[in-house]
């Protein structure tokens, strides 16, 4: 099924990469979506079916762009030979960098899109297929890290991680996002301490302990 | 409250002062939140019970330190200069005990620097920091069959060092009486200073610049530097093989021949800069030195280098003449100079601090009044310590309106206190008069 997937993607990849960077850059430069798709594709001389081949609508084609910025910082990171190499902890560090890498060459384009997420309790349509490709990354990355011992197990709380990471991945976009150090500086040192702070919090240790504590405590109240 | 509380041990160790730094900085957030607590209650309550709560915490905890450089400053005292050394030592603290950096923090750096991964660069590079430097840590690795040493810098140095500095401000201001005018001629010293040390490109400009111009000091050895392996954050030397001098304190396995040996490269290697080249590596700490098997002092680090102005040089050093003592007319004018003593002060006010200043002169000039001079002399370091107490006890200090000294003395100050501690802690015996023969 995999291999299906590729051959078709690269059968179709000129002309969809097409799509997404005229769509790009209609956007930034005038600041809002292509009045329709007829209107789009007649400015760029598209037909209207080759785009509907590709994406069913711009909001489609937005979750496309997103999906594909962790789905590149993916396949990046497993080009490095030593990532197999890595712990949990490295390896989700070299995550967030290469995606700020990755998402450094878009960022207009980003900054506009975030621009338009109102709630930050809801995960907004454009990030849809971004997050559904994070959350298959990193519960695998996780398991691997229960596996070694690195995580913790906790009953029932350990089931919930990714929800964390996700939150995590957003804390450290808007962080991004504002960063207006030279390089993202800040940005590198939010990542890396906020992972620290993450792994101190998820490893065996304080927690376990304070959670036991409060049990006994608990329990001893009762009485 | 009213009784000073007694001290009962003298901290020693990076590990101990950065403690003790840490614990102040838990009890000023109490202080705050003491603070905010109250003014939920009374939203009258003003703001300088809160800064005195601070100052006296920080106060109390900087007057435990002995031995570290701001004991130096708090000595040389001018009470008030001590303000900037105490906070700058604050800040090294806090960068000692930041975390080591993640490996994949490594490579990010190395691709945003030399736009390459660690691993395409060179042959082996270590997934873990051998040691830490004073902003970043250092990572072994070797380059067509060389072994070398990888100095990287943690993100966002500089732009922490800024907001530090801004941060303490307003503590800063109150706990010492100074005004604002002053403060910012002496932080604005200090903050170029720590600048300069997060610039990694004149690290290695200056590093290769004063390594040149020492390598013929006997018994002094200095890394090779490679440019094209170096950027923004990343700094690559050879990697030099033996202990570091805090090494060589602990274990005391050296002879006393030795030690004299270590000592005197030290002393030569400060008073050909500060003499010959005016300019100088200010940051005298027993991490920068390694000590060869064979006894010699490689000199690893020229991240903090005070460039010593003319016009400063030769009212300063002055102080050095060996008659300057005995020719009160001479030390007079060096002191208005220095800004020890001010035109407008009172007839009092000039006598004390004249009199205190002579005695500070005398005390810190000693070694420079004997051909050799032994810093092993337990009598002596008491004697220093005891007078920077005493100082620190004076009212006239604590409540003179001006700030007492020039900015530029700041990092001299600070290397001659370290320079000397370093020699005390080696217990080295030192020729003293090889680089005095300048013309004031």
């Amino acid at each position: 099924m995999e291999k299906t997937k590729k051959s078709k993607a690269k059968a179709s990849s000129a002309s969809a990469d097409k799509i997404t960077s005229a769509y790009r850059d209609y956007v930034l430069t005038e600041g809002k979506q292509p009045a329709s798709v007829f209107k789009f594709c007649k400015d760029h001389g598209f037909r209207e079916d080759e785009f509907y081949q590709y994406y069913g609508s711009f909001e489609a084609l937005e979750r496309a762009i997103w999906k594909n910025f962790v789905d590149d910082t993916r396949s990046k990171m497993v080009a490095d030979a030593s990532y197999s190499t890595f712990t949990t902890r490295e390896k989700i560090l070299t995550f967030y960098f290469m995606l700020a890498e990755v998402l450094k060459s878009d960022r207009s384009f980003v900054l506009h899109q975030l621009k338009s997420w109102k709630k930050p309790g809801m995960v907004p349509t454009f990030l849809k297929g971004f997050k559904a490709s994070f959350d298959e990354w990193i519960n695998s990355v996780l398991n691997e890290g229960k596996a070694s011992g690195e995580i913790a197990k906790r009953p029932y709380l350990d089931e919930r991680y990714d929800v964390l990471f996700w939150l995590h991945l957003m804390f450290i976009l808007q962080f991004w996002s504002h960063d207006e150090s030279a390089n993202f500086e800040k940005t590198d040192a939010a990542i890396e301490k906020s992972v620290n702070l993450a792994f101190d919090l998820i490893g065996k240790g304080v927690l376990d302990n304070a959670l036991d504590f409060g049990k006994f405590l608990y329990q001893n109240s009762k009485n | 409250m009213t009784k000073l509380k007694e001290q009962k041990s003298i901290p020693v160790g990076k590990v101990q002062r950065a403690t003790k730094f840490i614990s102040t900085g838990a009890k000023i957030g109490g202080n705050y939140l003491k603070h905010y607590g109250k003014r939920l209650v009374n939203p009258e309550l003003s703001r300088d019970e809160l800064h005195q709560d601070n100052a006296k915490d920080i106060y109390n905890s900087l007057s435990e330190l002995k031995g570290s450089a701001l004991k130096v400053a708090q000595m040389l005292s001018m009470d008030k200069n001590l303000l900037p050394s105490a906070y700058q030592q604050q800040f090294a603290m806090a960068q000692y005990s930041a975390p080591p950096l993640s490996y994949p923090l490594v490579v990010r750096t190395f691709e945003k620097s030399l736009k390459k991964k660690p691993t395409e660069v060179f042959e082996t590079f270590t997934h873990a920091a051998s040691n830490a430097a004073s902003i970043g840590q250092v990572h072994q690795a070797t380059w067509k069959g060389k072994k070398l040493a990888v100095k990287i810098q943690y993100p966002g140095i500089a732009d922490s060092v800024k907001s530090d500095l801004a941060m303490v401000k307003p503590i800063a201001l109150r706990m010492f009486k100074l005004n604002p005018a002053e403060y910012d001629e002496f932080i604005g010293e200090v903050e170029t200073r720590l600048l300069e040390e997060a610039d990694y490109q004149l690290e290695l400009k200056r590093s290769i610049e004063l390594s040149k111009e020492c390598s013929h000091i006997t018994n002094l050895i200095f890394p090779t530097y490679y440019p094209s392996l170096s950027g923004d954050r990343i700094l690559t030397m050879d990697w030099i093989e033996g202990q570091m001098l805090g090494e060589v304190f602990k274990h005391n396995t050296f002879s006393q021949v030795e030690r004299n040996k270590i000592g005197q490269a030290l002393w030569d290697f400060y008073h050909y800069q500060i003499h010959t080249l005016r300019s100088l590596h200010a940051d005298p700490h027993p991490g920068n030195f390694i000590i060869t098997p064979n006894h010699k002092v490689g000199v690893i680090d020229f991240g903090c280098v005070k460039v010593i102005p003319d016009q400063f040089y030769k009212i300063y050093f002055q102080l050095l003449h060996k008659d300057i003592l005995t020719d009160p007319k001479r030390l007079d004018k060096v002191f208005h100079d220095l800004r020890f003593i001010y035109p407008d002060d009172s007839v009092q006010d000039k006598a004390f601090f004249k009199e205190v200043f002579t005695q500070l002169v005398e005390l810190l000039g000693r070694p420079f009044r004997t051909p050799r001079f032994d810093f092993a002399e337990k009598s002596y370091f008491t004697s220093l310590y005891q007078f920077g107490e005493e100082i620190g006890q004076m009212k006239a200090f604590r409540e003179s309106k001006k700030a007492r000294g020039v900015k530029d003395a700041l990092y001299i100050n600070r290397t001659y206190y370290g320079l000397y501690n370093l020699l005390h802690e080696l217990k080295a015996e030192v020729d003293t008069t090889s680089f005095v023969d300048f013309k004031p």
